[in-house]
């Protein structure tokens, strides 16, 4: 079983996230939209990604993680 | 390089099997190479193999940062099939199975091909008008693939669970007749010892770190034993591919996700071909009687080969659901591999805006069966310097001009 840390509902099971990834900001022209939509930076190492608390508060989050290891950091 | 035919075996049998020669050699890094292909996995080595053998460029080096096979080569479930949607695809896994068939002899080296057809259960009405639309395609391509009644289904497969209610009742099942399974190690030693003959350099333990460039051209690798001079690249790196292209500035359509495999305790012979329950549990049974199982690829992306328990119940609760006979065999082992996941589960087989550096990544969670096929391609890729016909449609180019390989056929697709 693996923890999530939910700044409102603690540590809870996995299960109960969607986990979305790294965040795609909307294309505003600054890069190709190919690469707006497809591109991923797909990091090895510490990332920001986007949760959702499904099954619990139901807020977005953005957390930090280490891709390498897993391990939440703060 | 020693020769396994008959009387090779023989020669070292009276022997006492105390002169055998090494498989292939240990090279020290020489300072230049033609090509530079990075990762020692199946698609790494089979390139390097076509290079030398079809295309006589010799000055090949391959290089991994663990042990020839140690990433998703050795740690995936050894299907091999062309039951694709898209008609690119399945021309392309259709060549790959011919290939399959004559490799051991055109190796030296048995890697146990076997032919065994694939059996799909079709459990959602989704599903069953996808692979009626895939019998279409794959007709096209000429790939026999038919559909099956359930109780068709049954007489291929007895230990199946009887009719009665149940969450998803099979509705129908389709019949892969020419799909296979190969021992995993035995294709990436072959490859390397007949590599190694024509004088490729295999170079294991010694990790690139970056792609050097300049003017817009690649001319190297960072390794962890210095810096090796280049005129080609090809990346063969799966889970990695990211990180690497990241120092030539390129982003790829791929994310890096864990899939996970099982195997059980060995048991008498039970199934005769490959079951595959699309999206939820796939299963065959090895030589050695083990059931090796598979599922869908973890929810979470990463680069940890260590998959989530969640993932092994849901793939263990569909695989008893279809086989309840199999509730108290026990799981012996289960491992992860990191799978390189592209945007339209289709693979990247192409050149790159860096002039010198190509691609074979994105394969996801059915690298292993292009391994031949995925090889060839490569090495052609490489030695032309221009994609054919065949590996058009798998340029990264595919997704600016909109025309992205959508399928349906993969084993982490869900629906």
């Amino acid at each position: 079983m693996r923890l999530v840390p939910c700044p409102t509902c603690g540590p809870r099971e996995a299960g109960e996230f969607v986990c979305f990834g790294e965040p795609r900001p909307r294309p505003d022209g600054t890069r190709p939209l190919a690469e707006a939509i497809y591109a991923r930076d797909n990091l090895k190492g510490p990332v920001a990604e986007l949760w959702w608390h499904r099954a619990g508060c139901r807020r977005w989050l953005t957390l930090r993680r280490n891709s390498a290891t897993n391990a939440f950091v703060e | 390089m020693g020769d396994y035919s008959f009387f090779g075996l023989l020669r070292h049998a009276f022997a006492g099997h105390a002169e055998w020669p090494r498989a292939w050699r240990d090279p020290p890094l020489k300072p230049h190479y033609d090509v530079v292909v990075v990762g020692a996995g199946g698609h790494g080595l089979a390139a390097a193999y076509y290079l030398a053998a079809r295309h006589g460029i010799r000055n090949v080096l391959v290089l991994d940062k663990g042990w020839i096979g140690g990433g998703n080569t050795g740690r995936n479930t050894v299907t091999i099939r062309a039951n694709y949607l898209r008609e690119p695809s399945i021309r392309f896994h259709a060549e790959g199975l011919r290939m399959w068939r004559e490799l051991s002899g055109a190796l030296g080296f048995n890697v146990m091909f076997s032919e065994r057809g694939q059996l799909d259960l079709i459990q959602t009405w989704a599903k069953l008008r996808d692979v009626k639309r895939r019998r279409s395609t794959m007709a096209l391509a000429g790939v026999p693939f038919d559909i099956l009644t359930p109780a068709q289904a049954r007489a291929r497969v007895p230990i199946l669970a009887p009719e009665g209610p149940t969450r998803l009742p099979i509705l129908a099942a389709t019949w892969h007749p020419t799909a296979g399974v190969a021992r995993h190690d035995a294709v990436a030693w072959g490859y390397a010892r007949a590599a190694d003959a024509l004088g490729v350099d295999i170079v294991q333990n010694c990790e690139v770190r970056a792609i050097r460039r300049a003017g817009g051209r690649v001319t190297g690798v960072e390794t962890a034993r210095g810096f090796v001079a280049a005129g080609k690249v090809g990346l063969a790196v799966s889970a990695h591919a990211g990180v690497l292209a990241a120092s030539a500035d390129l982003r790829l359509p791929i994310e890096t996700v864990p899939l996970q495999a099982f195997v059980s305790e060995p048991l008498k012979p039970m199934l005769s071909c490959i079951v595959n329950c699309p999206g939820q549990v796939y299963l065959s049974q090895t030589d050695k009687g083990e059931l090796a199982i598979g599922g869908g690829s973890d929810p979470v992306p990463s680069y940890v080969q260590r998959g989530d328990f969640a993932t092994i119940e849901r793939v263990v609760t569909a695989l008893l659901e279809i086989f309840p006979v199999l509730a108290r065999v026990r799981l012996l082992r289960q491992w992860t591999g990191a799978i390189d996941l592209c945007h339209d589960t289709s693979p990247i087989l192409s050149k790159t805006p860096v002039e010198g550096l190509y691609l074979d990544v994105g394969w996801g969670s059915g690298g292993f069966k292009a391994i031949p096929a995925g090889g060839a391609a490569f090495a052609r890729l490489i030695a032309n310097d221009a994609p054919d016909d065949a590996i058009l449609p798998f340029a990264l180019s595919r997704f600016e001009s909109g025309r992205p390989l959508y399928e349906t056929a993969g084993a982490s697709n869900r629906d």
